[in-house]
């Protein structure tokens, strides 16, 4: 069979037409999927030992089409008929005797529902010495190991694309296994067509599970009661209320990304008055944080991408669940974020440390825009779309409300995330501790920008026990406050940018050097040095405790053991002992 | 380049009455007429000279609106003279200015040099705020006063370099203590 352009996986849905109720579903990769191939899975799958004929239903307007597959040929137009919808959908009718299926577990590869997760893979392998034939085993194999390397391909080059993204709902519009996804968001960001749908859920803006029909109609639940709080704080008579609340924010949206196209309007143009509109609200609903400086530069890339005023400041509200505490007069979150960038940069580049340390440049104040932002204002508007994407495509959904948290709340998701996707990954490919992905993304990386001879893109432990110091990191649950990936960007751009740091004499001077840079930042560069940098943590946090990833799975037991993420310290202090430095913990 | 001394001025004020302007229009020498709101603290520097000394100011523009005071605490560290401004055609800012300076008053060194500037002097069109209102302001409080425009240009100046003399005349009146390293951080003649 010839090759199917651009189409890696293909998943299959199955129904027997004389019980359309019993339906098996299971993936084939149409490259190396024959029409034979597929009939035999078939037979198994619903264990028929005769005749059948497979056609395929296609949906054309409110019809539905069949077209019998007898070749392979006819296997192909199936599978390129239905390249924009969830499944290719068959229907088998059985010219002679059917044999009821049994309970027995002798067929594991076609029963199962949904896509097969990664994490199956290792498990399945084991469970396949049962009878079946091997060829079948290899051929199935083979069409997984294609469909699971789509995850961690050091070769993929693009972004996110519509077949990927497609292929990850089920047949009710379900999104299924979004991490998958975001692995590829975040090493490779998203087509610009696609953000509009792919922010949602990156955003976690919809309960888990929900189908298409019920996404678009919790959407629209959402704006009916956007609609009515705008309506609300707009009558007359409330208005003079809110009257410093709406001058403030209206100061800031008119020189809010200004110069970006989609901004470059009359002050009374609509999309000035729906920035407007969205932060006014969300102040008032939330009169914890109600408006700060910086809420417009969030806010704004949100309504470039979804066009459209309640969508946006649905979006908007998840996003501040995060983001909310950086604006708090408390200043406990920010607090947390510079120590923790100090403590990167101590760790990751001692020199540029000390560097800091001698301008008294260490407390990274300087930083402080980044960190607010999430370093949106650091590079240009279309590149700051994909260092957001990047960020929160590092992050979790929220668990189910009735879920326990752990002390940190939301940090418990970022390494759950993290475990899930890096740790299935890894087992799929017969690792024991790396995180593949983010090893194969250090290779994806190691581009012309970096070499391996950087002095820093090596994270040698005993350069800590000998030199300095000995430095403990905090586990990706706590770092950065669970949003980790924000650090390794801040310390990404100073790192690129130490030669700059050592020639700037003062700390006046070295921040004035980085304000220059507002908007200027190589957000390619960047991404691909804090990719990097991550990648070096979670493997060196893996080297520390490399029981597959036994600390990210228990965190809260982690947490309630040792207190001041003392894991890593002491084992930090196990291997540089065993390599015989002295050192002081 | 070598300098004789070495000032930290920090400007403050409500947001939107012209902060970065004012240092863009100084260190700069250019307008715009949309500047990003900032975020935190931005910084600037420009060498003047007095009595044939170089002196290197140190600028720290600050975001009119804060949520993170315990940064804000830090701008004032050092600082040796500080730029108060408020909007001439809003009444409210002017109206602020005493929250202003009770919080500079309260951060900084009693020493610190004060100038009170009235901006956007060039919009006389939609004054709120009379020019013998910021003079009295600044008399009752010891600041000095000077009304301008970052647009124009007119008198950023002398606002940045009158500022600078004040400092430079309290360290030869002996009134600052020139080893207080926390106002002169260079003190070498070079």
């Amino acid at each position: 069979m010839s090759s199917v352009g651009g189409i890696d996986a293909v998943r299959v849905k199955v129904a027997l037409e004389e019980n359309p109720n019993d339906i098996r579903r299971f993936v084939i990769d149409p490259n190396i999927t024959t029409f034979a191939d597929l009939y035999k899975w078939i037979q198994r799958a619903f264990y028929i030992k005769r005749n059948l004929e497979i056609s395929h239903r296609l949906s054309c307007g409110n019809s539905l089409l069949n077209f019998t597959i007898t070749s392979d040929k006819d296997l192909q137009e199936a599978v390129v008929a239905t390249v924009n919808s969830p499944y290719l959908e068959l229907s088998i009718h059985v010219t002679d005797e059917t044999v009821v299926p049994n309970e027995s577990e002798d067929w594991i590869v076609l029963d199962g529902y949904d896509i097969p997760m990664i994490k199956d893979i290792r498990s399945f392998g084991n469970r396949l010495a049962l009878p079946i034939a091997s060829a079948l085993r290899k051929r199935v194999e083979n069409t997984l190991y294609q469909i699971t390397s789509a995850f961690i391909d050091t070769s993929r080059k693009s972004p996110l694309g519509e077949s990927d993204w497609l292929a990850h709902f089920d047949d009710e519009g379900r999104l299924i296994n979004p991490q998958e996804l975001w692995v590829i968001v975040f090493n490779w960001g998203v087509e610009p067509t696609l953000r509009k749908d792919v922010w949602k859920h990156l955003l976690n803006v919809f309960p888990p599970d929900l189908t298409e029909i019920d996404r678009e109609k919790y959407l629209l639940m959402k704006s009916k009661v956007y609609w009515q709080i705008r309506a609300s704080w707009k009558r007359e008579d409330q208005l003079p209320k809110t009257e410093p609340l709406r001058d403030m924010v209206w100061k800031d949206v008119r020189r809010t990304d200004r110069t970006y196209p989609y901004f470059d309007v009359p002050d009374e143009h609509q999309r000035l008055t729906s920035l407007f509109n969205i932060l006014v609200t969300y102040a008032i609903l939330n009169p914890d944080v109600s408006y700060a400086q910086g809420m417009s530069d969030l806010a704004a890339p949100l309504l470039v991408v979804m066009e459209d005023e309640a969508v946006t400041f649905t979006c908007f509200s998840t996003l501040m669940a995060r983001c909310k505490k950086h604006f708090l007069p408390d200043g406990k979150a920010m607090s947390l974020k510079f120590d923790h960038l100090t403590l990167l940069v101590q760790k990751f580049d001692p020199e540029l440390y000390k560097y800091l340390l001698k301008v008294e440049a260490d407390d990274m104040f300087f930083c402080y825009r980044w960190l607010v932002l999430d370093l949106k204002r650091e590079f240009q508007f279309d590149d700051a779309l994909n260092i957001m994407e990047a960020i929160w495509s590092s992050l979790l959904p929220p668990p189910p409300k009735d879920a326990p948290q752990s002390p940190s709340g939301e940090t418990f998701n970022t390494a759950n995330k993290l475990c899930n996707h890096s740790s299935a990954v890894l087992r799929s490919e017969g690792y024991n501790s790396l995180p593949y992905s983010y090893q194969s993304l250090v290779n994806a990386n190691n581009d012309e920008n970096f070499s391996d001879e950087d002095e820093y893109a090596q994270l040698n432990i005993n350069d800590f026990g000998g030199k300095l110091e000995l430095v403990s990191l905090p586990d990706p649950y706590h770092l950065g406050d669970g949003n980790p990936f924000t650090l390794f960007l801040c310390l990404a751009i100073l790192i690129l940018h130490r030669e700059r740091v050592f020639s700037e004499q003062d700390y006046n001077s070295l921040a004035s050097s980085f304000d220059k840079k507002v908007r200027k930042h190589d957000a390619e560069k960047v991404l691909s040095k804090a990719r990097q940098l991550f990648s070096q943590y979670l493997r060196h946090c893996e080297i520390v405790d490399n029981n597959e990833f036994v600390s990210l799975q228990k965190p809260k037991e982690k947490v309630k053991e040792k207190k001041n993420d003392s894991w890593f310290d002491d084992n930090s202090c196990e291997i540089v002992s065993s390599s015989g430095q002295e050192i002081q913990c | 380049m070598s300098y004789a001394y070495l000032f930290k001025y920090i400007i403050i004020g409500d947001t939107g009455v012209g902060k970065s302007c004012l240092l863009l229009q100084f260190t700069d020498k250019r307008f715009q007429p949309v500047h990003d709101l900032t975020i935190g603290v931005e910084f600037g520097a420009r060498m003047i000279t007095i009595d044939s000394k170089q002196i290197k100011l140190q600028i720290w523009d600050t975001a009119g609106q804060e949520s993170f005071r315990s940064i804000t605490r830090s701008y004032y560290r050092g600082a040796a003279g500080a730029l108060l401004v408020y909007d001439i055609t809003r009444r409210d800012t002017f109206n602020h200015l005493t929250t202003w300076l009770e919080d500079a008053r309260q951060h900084s060194s009693s020493n610190m040099v004060i100038m009170l500037i009235g901006n956007k002097s060039d919009l006389e069109a939609r004054r709120e705020v009379k020019r013998e209102e910021g003079e009295s302001f600044a008399r009752e409080h010891g600041l000095i006063f000077m009304e301008t425009s970052a647009k124009t240009a007119a008198n950023v100046e002398e606002a940045f370099i009158d500022t600078a003399k004040e400092i430079y005349k309290k360290i030869q009146e002996g009134v600052f203590d020139i080893n207080n390293e926390v106002l002169f951080e260079n003190w070498f003649l070079c």
